[in-house]
């Protein structure tokens, strides 16, 4: 979050990274285990730059790497300031030009058969989720990132799942209500506090309300207007243990969340040509990664639902898309 | 808008007078995704591929979570 903030919206850096390489940002923590020729290449790759080796205070390789095509490293830090980066790139391009001379930055790659399936639904629903605190009256927090921060997700549903959330026949004032899946993804994966981190996947049982309905306002031949209008309560105590001391501790969370969307269902090329959601309320709690043990709470925030583009990077896979239960039922007998 | 604008008219929760003002509010401002203008590949592969198709180094951003996502 905050290298997005940071390194990568200085113009320089921007330059660099768009002209003179081929840019690419992946989650590492799969690729650190990952047995398939892309986990073997990360490791490779990884064990020659700025944590090779290391263990404590953790094992993790995440950073900014330069690397031929062959898996060669030119430079590599884990560093946010800009001005580090641009210098880093630029030793990279200097150590290219020598390899180059040496022919060994065009190697090809082999094919790649990867380990985990890639379940992106092509025809499927795919939106581009933002959470973000919402105002407050009575606003305690410091005036640091955390007071400003947003984060990113993305979630997938099947071209089924899409298909179930209009109302048959789609006519104005029919209702339907959405699949027990959909609202179990939605709630379990998508309605967490991420605002200021990677908080855990809620369990089954803290779904102490889940209601989703759409409803048909009007129809233009193939177009389809719905509105959504739901209510997604979640309630459980998270544990966990810190590593640093193997300290038990516990926090009461919750987000009580109204849901409110308009879209538009294309019903010849069944698919959503417009779709916008948003789910408000009261969030409560901190967990082990989302950085929320200095603001427990009650306090509003909202995460906005809209269709994801065509970029590469809209293809950035959910957070939790490896939990086994993220698509049902259907994953688990894929898994 | 502003922040205390949103408070005075009670938009901490969704409703249907609400909804364009707090999508508004949530969604990114362009200064947030200026890292947007560079073209990411999400695939350590596919820009391998690329690379060496483009006679290119590649420029690899690795996280714990996705760096264009959820992190």
């Amino acid at each position: 979050m905050a290298g997005r903030a940071q390194a990568f919206s200085d113009p320089t850096v921007i330059a660099l990274a768009s002209e003179r390489f081929i840019p690419v940002a992946e989650n590492c923590s799969p690729l650190q285990t990952q047995q398939d020729a892309k986990g073997e290449f990360f490791r490779l790759v990884a064990e020659q730059g700025h944590y090779a080796g290391r263990t404590y205070p953790t094992g993790t390789r995440q950073g900014y790497y330069a690397l031929t095509a062959g898996g060669t490293v030119l430079a590599a830090m884990n560093s946010r300031d800009p001005q580090r980066m641009i210098e880093m790139m630029q030793l990279a391009l200097r150590r290219w030009t020598e390899l180059a001379g040496e022919g060994l930055a065009a190697s090809e790659p082999g094919e790649y058969r990867p380990a985990r399936p890639n379940r992106y639904p092509t025809d499927g629903l795919v939106l581009q989720l933002v959470a973000r605190d919402l105002p407050r009256e009575v606003d305690t927090r410091k005036e640091d990132w955390r007071k400003y921060a947003w984060n990113l997700d993305y979630a997938w549903f099947t071209r089924q799942e899409a298909r179930d959330l209009v109302p048959a026949p789609a006519v104005p004032g029919a209702q339907r209500a959405a699949p027990q899946e959909v609202i179990r993804r939605l709630a379990r994966f998508h309605l967490r506090d991420f605002v200021r981190g990677e908080p855990s996947v809620w369990p089954e049982e803290a779904i102490r309300r889940g209601e989703l309905t759409s409803e048909v306002v009007a129809r233009t031949g193939d177009e389809v207007q719905l509105v959504l209008r739901g209510r997604i309560t979640l309630q459980h105590e998270a544990r966990w243990v810190r590593p640093e001391d193997g300290e038990e501790r516990r926090s009461d969370c919750g987000f009580d969340a109204t849901l409110y969307g308009e879209a538009v269902w294309n019903a010849a090329l069944e698919r959503f040509t417009a779709f916008e959601l948003v789910a408000a309320g009261p969030r409560w709690g901190t967990n082990q990664y989302n950085n929320r043990a200095d603001d427990l709470g009650p306090a509003p925030m909202g995460i906005a639902f809209g269709l994801a583009g065509s970029e590469p990077r809209d293809r950035t896979p959910p957070h939790t898309i490896y939990h086994r239960d993220y698509f049902g039922a259907a994953s688990r007998l894929l898994s | 808008m502003s922040t205390s604008a949103l408070v005075s008219n009670e938009l901490t929760t969704v409703a249907p007078h609400t909804f364009r003002q707090l999508l508004a509010y949530l969604r990114p401002k362009p200064e947030e995704v200026r890292w947007q203008q560079i073209p990411w590949q999400t695939d350590l592969w596919e820009a391998r591929r690329l690379a060496a198709q483009q006679g290119k180094p590649i420029f690899l951003w690795a996280m714990n979570g996705n760096p264009l996502g959820c992190t």
